[in-house]
């Protein structure tokens, strides 16, 4: 009995192993950033100087009262330009207020400010204000990994949801049901309803 | 000539290995401090290197943090914690000792002495049993003495 379970065991071994490693092979080996530790958190202090209107604004105080979506882009950024027809979808919608922060236009990154003004020049612009943070100082406040990247903002100016990567191919991911909706200007909209149905707080897991 | 070559040779690779950022530190013990904290955070960007490494527009940004953060007199884990509630536990490339990760950092500290342990047992028992095989081999016990006389009678 004894050597029959020593010759089982590493055999035993072996066969965990190989599940373990198998299981590897088809695991995302990258960081799912849209579980930043800043989601269920107040969104952080920050005062932008209004990229489009001198002498004005954009800062912490606007996120107060309201539902909102905050939107981080950048002229340099492909996926932004793609992004920015979905964005106007949902502006004329006019059920959602959609601030932005631009990020990081500047020419070592190959935008500029006046690139961005002509942007929203051009394209139309879908955002109630926009901060222009081309020293990257909110956007090391918000942890942005890169742009674009969307969050959704309750009335108590709690990050909600955080999104990497334009709107477009991804919904806001649920998080009850993190499905991939087509759909995603009806999804965010909906999620928004149902938001504003519960007082306006996030529709996160548990308490938050 | 040769010597400028040589000259270019022990530069160059020095300047292509990470990239440079002209930061001034007044003590060479704060520079050493810097370089040691560049080492552990990930870059966000890339993810398989540290922001030491990367060449990624952001993770430039995070170097003057860390260098901000050090002329502002922060201590290391003040600096890390900055980096750990934005990016999240990930951002470390030495994860802290927490409730979460006590299991990660105290498993090699469990598993080496019992190694050891499990490795003395494993000698002691050949040894023995090397001890029983010189035993039957050398001086045969008197009953065995006495079976064998017979078998040879």
């Amino acid at each position: 009995m004894a050597t029959r379970s020593r010759a089982i065991l590493p055999i035993f071994l072996v066969a965990l192993l190989f599940i373990l490693l198998y299981t590897g092979l088809y695991l995302n080996p990258r960081h799912e950033s849209d579980d930043s530790p800043m989601i269920g958190k107040s969104a952080p202090e920050f005062d932008l100087p209004d990229l489009l209107r001198a002498g004005e604004r954009f800062s912490r105080a606007d996120l107060n009262g309201e539902v909102s979506l905050v939107n981080v882009w950048a002229t340099w950024c492909p996926s932004c330009r793609a992004e920015h027809d979905v964005l106007m979808r949902l502006a004329a919608r006019g059920e959602v207020p959609i601030y932005s922060i631009n990020w990081k236009d500047r020419e070592e990154s190959g935008g500029s400010r006046e690139a961005a003004i002509q942007w929203l020049d051009i394209l139309g612009n879908p955002y109630n204000k926009t901060g222009d943070d081309g020293d990257n100082v909110a956007g090391l406040e918000w942890a942005v990994t890169g742009a674009p990247e969307t969050f959704l903002i309750d009335t108590e100016g709690r990050i909600c949801n955080r999104l990497t990567g334009p709107l477009n191919d991804v919904a806001m991911p649920n998080p009850e049901n993190r499905q991939e909706v087509q759909n995603n200007v009806g999804n965010i909209l909906e999620r928004v309803r149902k938001m504003r149905e519960s007082d306006g707080k996030c529709l996160t897991k548990g308490e938050v | 000539m040769l010597r400028l070559l040589l000259l270019l040779m022990l530069v160059m690779p020095a300047s292509w290995a990470a990239p440079i950022d002209s930061f001034s530190f007044e003590e060479q013990q704060q520079e050493d401090r810097y370089k040691r904290l560049i080492e552990e955070i990930r870059c966000v960007k890339c993810q398989n290197t540290t922001i030491a490494g990367s060449n990624a527009d952001l993770a430039r940004d995070h170097r003057m943090k860390v260098y901000e953060m050090m002329k502002q007199n922060k201590s290391d884990r003040e600096i890390r914690e900055w980096f750990v509630v934005r990016y999240g536990d990930f951002v470390l490339y030495r994860p802290q000792v927490d409730s979460r990760t006590w299991l990660l950092w105290g498993l090699p500290l469990l598993l080496v002495p019992a190694g050891i342990v499990l490795l003395m047992m494993q000698m002691r028992r050949r040894r023995t049993h090397a001890v029983d095989e010189s035993v039957s081999e050398g001086e045969l016990s008197e009953s065995e003495q006495k079976r064998l006389d017979e078998v040879l009678k």
